[in-house]
C-alpha cells in the first residue's frame, strides 16, 4: 500500500513538473534556417505589476517558457521603458528607452490638446487616420471621456509601429544576398565557417528582437488604453488592428 | 522493497517521458511540419493571382497583349491605367472549388478544412482561427446561414492574399532603392538622370498596381462574404482583417 502511494506521488511530482514546464501547447516553435520566413503563434502573457511604479509584460516565443527568446518590458510612471530581450544563445540586450522631457504624460489635458493637433494636421496626409476616429467614436468610454484624441493618437503611432516593424522583417529577408556575399567575401574556408555562424546568430537575433518587439506593441497599446479609458474592448481593438498606417507620426511635443 | 520502488518509479519516468512526446513533441518535429506546410500553401493561393515577380521587373513587357483571350480559360481580367501612361493586365483565375461556394458542398469542405487546422490537428494550432470564428459568432447573420465555415475560409483569403500584396509593395519598394543607389555611381549625369526617372516611373507604376491589387482584394471578399450573407456590417469586417493567421488555410480538397 505504502509502495503504490509512493509511486502515485512520484508520478503526479513528475507530472507537475512537465506541466510546469509546458504550460501552453499553443505556444509556437522556431525553426528553419531561413529567418524570413519562420512563424510563430505568440504566447502572450500580460503581467500587471499593479502598483504606483511600474507597469510590466512579458513577451515570449519559445516553445518551452522560459526556453525561447523573451522580452521583459517594464514602464515607469515618468515614461521611462526598460527593455530586457533574452535569447536562446544566452545573449541579453537591455534597452533604456527615455521619454522626451517635452512630451506631456498621457492622460494629460497637454497631451489631448497636442493630440487633436497632429489629429488636424496628420489626417489630410494619412486618410486612414479618419478610420481610426470613426472607430474611437464608436467607443462610448472614448468618445465620453476628455481622451478621445489621446487614444487615437495612440493607435496611430501603434499601427505605424506596426507597419515599420514588418518592414523591418521584410528588409532581412530581402536581404539575403547581401548576407551570403559577406561570409563568402572570407576565402579561408575554416574562418568562413565561423564569419557564417557569427552572421546567422546576428540576423537571426535581429528577427527575433523584431517579433518580440511586434507581439509586445499590440500589448503595451492594450495597456495604456485600459488605463485611459479603464476599460477596452476586444472588437475595437480587433477594428484598430485592419487600419494599415504607412505614415511616420511626428513626435507630439510641447512648446 | 526499496529496490522495488526504484524500478517502479523508474519505469513511471519513462512512461511520462513518452507521454510528453507524443502530446507535447519536441519543437524539432513542429519546425519541420511547419515549414512544410508553409511551402506547401505557398503555392497554393486559393485567388489564382499570377505570379508578379514574373512581371514587376518589366513593367512595359507586361502591358495587355491586345488579342483577345482563349475563351476556355475561365477567370476576370482587370485592365489597369496608370497615370505614367503604363497599362497592365491582369488575370486573376480562382481556383476551380470557388465554382461552388457558397454551396453545402463548399460548406462541407470548409469545415473540414477548419478542423483539419484545429480539433483535429496533431500539430501546432494557430489560435487565431478560432479569433476568427468568435467574430463571426457575434455576426447573427452568419450564425444563422448555413455557412459559417465558408466565411472563415473566405476571410483567410483575404487576409493571406492582403499579406502577399504587401510584400509586393516591399519588394518594389526595396529593389527600387537597390536601383537608385546603383544608378547614382553613373558618371554621366545625364544618362543618370535619365535612368533615375525611369526606376522612379516604373516603381510608382507598380506601386499603383498594387494599391488597385489591394482595394480589389478586399472589394472582392467584402463582395463574397455579402453572397454568403446578404449583408457584412463594416465593424465585423474591421474585425475579421485585424486578425492575422500565420499560414494561409490551404486548398480545398475539391475534386
Amino acid at each position: 500500500m505504502k509502495s503504490v502511494f509512493l509511486l502515485v506521488l512520484t508520478c503526479v511530482v513528475v507530472f507537475l513538473f512537465f506541466k510546469i514546464r509546458q504550460p501552453d501547447l499553443k505556444s509556437s516553435s522556431f525553426g528553419g534556417k531561413l529567418i524570413g520566413s519562420v512563424l510563430t503563434n505568440h504566447l502572450v502573457k500580460i503581467e500587471t505589476v499593479d502598483s504606483n511604479i511600474r507597469t510590466r509584460r512579458i513577451e515570449t516565443l519559445g516553445f518551452l517558457a522560459g526556453t525561447g527568446p523573451m522580452l521583459i518590458s517594464e514602464e515607469s510612471e515618468s515614461g521611462i521603458i526598460t527593455n530586457v530581450y533574452q535569447f536562446p544563445s544566452g545573449k541579453l540586450i537591455t534597452e533604456v528607452v527615455l521619454p522626451n522631457p517635452k512630451t506631456p504624460l498621457l492622460g494629460s489635458a497637454e497631451y489631448e490638446m497636442l493630440a487633436e493637433q497632429d489629429y488636424i494636421k496628420s489626417a489630410a496626409v494619412e486618410t486612414n487616420l479618419l478610420e481610426i476616429k470613426e472607430i474611437f467614436e464608436e467607443f462610448p468610454l472614448a468618445k465620453k471621456s476628455q481622451y478621445l484624441y489621446s487614444g487615437i493618437r495612440e493607435a496611430y503611432v501603434l499601427r505605424a509601429k506596426i507597419y515599420r516593424l514588418q518592414d523591418s522583417g521584410l528588409l532581412i529577408s530581402a536581404q539575403q544576398d547581401i548576407v551570403e556575399k559577406e561570409i563568402w567575401s572570407v576565402s579561408d574556408p575554416v574562418k568562413r565557417e565561423l564569419k557564417s555562424k557569427e552572421v546567422y546568430n546576428r540576423v537571426h537575433e535581429e528577427a527575433l528582437k523584431i517579433w518580440l518587439e511586434m507581439g509586445d506593441a499590440p500589448n503595451r497599446f492594450k495597456q495604456r488604453m485600459e488605463r485611459l479609458y479603464g476599460e477596452f474592448p476586444k472588437p475595437i481593438f480587433q477594428r484598430l488592428m485592419s487600419i494599415e498606417i504607412t505614415a511616420e507620426p511626428e513626435e507630439l511635443v510641447g512648446p | 522493497m526499496n529496490k522495488r520502488i526504484l524500478i517502479r518509479i523508474g519505469v513511471c519516468l519513462l512512461i511520462l517521458s513518452a507521454l510528453r512526446l507524443v502530446f507535447f513533441g519536441p519543437s524539432s518535429r513542429l519546425n519541420v511540419i511547419e515549414s512544410t506546410i508553409q511551402s506547401e500553401s505557398q503555392s497554393n493561393i486559393a485567388v489564382g493571382l499570377s505570379p508578379i515577380f514574373n512581371v514587376n521587373h518589366d513593367l512595359v513587357g507586361s502591358v495587355a497583349p491586345m488579342e483577345s483571350e482563349p475563351p476556355e480559360v475561365e477567370g476576370i481580367t482587370n485592365t489597369y491605367s496608370f497615370s505614367s501612361n503604363h497599362v497592365v493586365t491582369r488575370v486573376v483565375i480562382p481556383n476551380p472549388e470557388f465554382k461552388i461556394f457558397g454551396t453545402p458542398k463548399f460548406e462541407s469542405l470548409a469545415k473540414t478544412q477548419f478542423e483539419s487546422l484545429t480539433i483535429n490537428s496533431k500539430y501546432i494550432v494557430d489560435t487565431n482561427l478560432y479569433e476568427l470564428r468568435e467574430v463571426f459568432r457575434d455576426f447573427p447573420a452568419a450564425m444563422n446561414s448555413q455557412f459559417l465555415y465558408s466565411g472563415i475560409y473566405q476571410t483567410a483569403i483575404t487576409t493571406c492574399t492582403l499579406r502577399e500584396v504587401r510584400q509586393f509593395i516591399f519588394n518594389t519598394r526595396y529593389q527600387a532603392m537597390r536601383d537608385l543607389e546603383e544608378a547614382n555611381t553613373i558618371t554621366d549625369a545625364a544618362e543618370r538622370e535619365s535612368k533615375i526617372e525611369r526606376i522612379k516611373a516604373m516603381s510608382s507604376a507598380q506601386l499603383e498596381l498594387y494599391e488597385s491589387m489591394r482595394q480589389e482584394t478586399l472589394e472582392d471578399g467584402r463582395q463574397n462574404l455579402i453572397k454568403l450573407y446578404g449583408e457584412l456590417p463594416k465593424p465585423i469586417f474591421q474585425r475579421l482583417l485585424g486578425i492575422e493567421l500565420r499560414l494561409p488555410m490551404g486548398r480545398l480538397s475539391y475534386p
